[in-house]
């Protein structure tokens, strides 16, 4: 099973090899519990910084769609077939606009939206430290 | 065997590791590299060459010379010791001679790995294609190698560790004791990470077949381990010749076992299995 990238595409990198991922789970070219390459293999493969690969795994396994066992290496998750078809980021995105919409019909400018958003992103970041 | 045959051994021994490194090998690396250059030429294959022909014929050349002057130093060696055998120009119990004079013929060939190095960085560097592709399959050692093999190879180490340690039992002033035990296992250990390389490195050729990508990280780890394996087994057997009072066949050992690496390491892959299609302008799709 062969995935490919371009390193010319406005998409990042890391965007790309989740994409090509859970296009192949979704596809069933790749199947739960099938292994996959080691993030220096994949890397090493592709001519690309190790850091993009760890990226998208950390992302692919955080939406249960991979699942890191130790030392024994990375396999697809069980669940991943209904798991991959969540687009986490689409959902972040269309909320956001419901917010931002709804704010900016109650009066608010964008500029407001923008400092408030700031605002609540960093408290929420002290907010961790602090914990 | 009186000391004038085992010096007249020992000198024919020598005398194959000079012609086996420093002509018969390189005489077959420089043939394959000519046949490939003549049967897939710039004009039809141009990826295969990221520089001139006249930078790929003056690297040959140079790795000829090399070889040449290695041949030659070793045969005024061979030819000294066996004009003048109680000159005490050579001293074949020093085993440094050997060690060193293996240094002198490998020159070449680490001259010929780096300038391959700086030959996969330039056809990566010029490679206009934007798109790279992976395989979504791990690669695993028993992809390549037979657990028959690594047992074999676990088995040589264990039984080298339990010589050292019998023979630690006598007081040999010659044993070095457990340092062969550190010395073995770092060697293996530096194999290791060998292995892990060829499973897990970049990728040199960017061009290269995944099929022969396949075969040649195959070739690599199995010499590896069967590197680890008759290194492991060399050790032993000097140990032996060491404590059966037969020292003075050490240097046919060790001459026969550079032999032998040698021969392991230039075991590559037929170039007729490389599919050498992947190196035209347009190549045809597998």
């Amino acid at each position: 099973m062969k995935i490919t990238i371009d390193v010319d595409d406005d998409v990042p990198l890391f965007t790309q090899l989740i994409e090509q991922i859970k296009g192949a789970v979704q596809s069933e070219r790749i199947r739960p519990g099938d292994p996959l390459p080691s993030i220096r293999q994949l890397a090493g493969d592709l001519r690309v910084n190790n850091k993009t690969v760890a990226k998208a795994y950390q992302l692919l396994e955080r939406d249960a769609v991979i699942q890191t066992k130790g030392y024994r290496g990375t396999f697809v998750h069980p669940d991943a077939k209904a798991n991959s078809a969540v687009d986490l980021n689409a959902t972040v995105v269309r909320r956001l606009r419901a917010a931002v919409d709804g704010l900016r019909a109650a009066g608010a400018t964008d500029s407001e939206i923008r400092i408030a958003f700031g605002d609540v992103m960093r408290n929420r970041d002290t907010s961790e430290e602090t914990a | 065997m009186t000391d004038a045959w085992l010096r007249t051994v020992i000198q024919l021994v020598f005398l194959s590791q000079v012609l086996l490194i420093s002509y018969v090998l390189p005489r077959q690396v420089l043939a394959r590299m000519r046949r490939i250059v003549s049967s897939y030429p710039p004009a039809t294959h141009p990826r295969l060459y990221p520089v001139s022909l006249d930078r790929v014929a003056a690297a040959q050349r140079t790795y000829d010379r090399l070889n040449r002057a290695a041949l030659a130093v070793g045969l005024g060696v061979a030819v000294t010791d066996r004009l003048w055998p109680n000159g005490g120009w050579v001293d074949w119990d020093n085993e440094l001679l050997l060690i060193g004079f293996l240094l002198l013929q490998l020159a070449p060939l680490l001259v010929a790995r780096r300038a391959g190095f700086a030959y996969f960085n330039l056809q990566r560097r010029t490679d206009p294609r934007t798109t790279r592709s992976a395989d979504l399959r791990p690669r695993r050692l028993l992809d390549h190698v037979s657990p028959a093999l690594l047992v074999l190879a676990g088995f040589v180490y264990a039984a080298f560790v339990l010589q050292v340690l019998l023979v630690g039992r006598h007081d040999y002033p010659w044993f070095g004791g457990n340092l062969n035990i550190v010395f073995m296992t770092g060697m293996n250990l530096f194999l290791a990470g060998v292995v892990l390389f060829a499973l897990r490195g970049k990728r040199k050729d960017p061009y290269q077949d995944p099929a022969d990508r396949e075969r040649l990280m195959g070739i690599a780890v199995r010499n590896a381990v069967w590197t680890s394996i008759i290194a492991t087994g060399f050790v032993a057997l000097q140990i032996g010749l060491g404590a059966l009072d037969l020292a003075s066949l050490k240097p046919i050992a060790l001459s026969l076992y550079f032999q032998v690496l040698a021969l392991l390491s230039f075991r590559g892959f037929d170039i007729e299995q490389v599919n050498f299609e992947v190196y035209r302008e347009d190549p045809v799709p597998a």
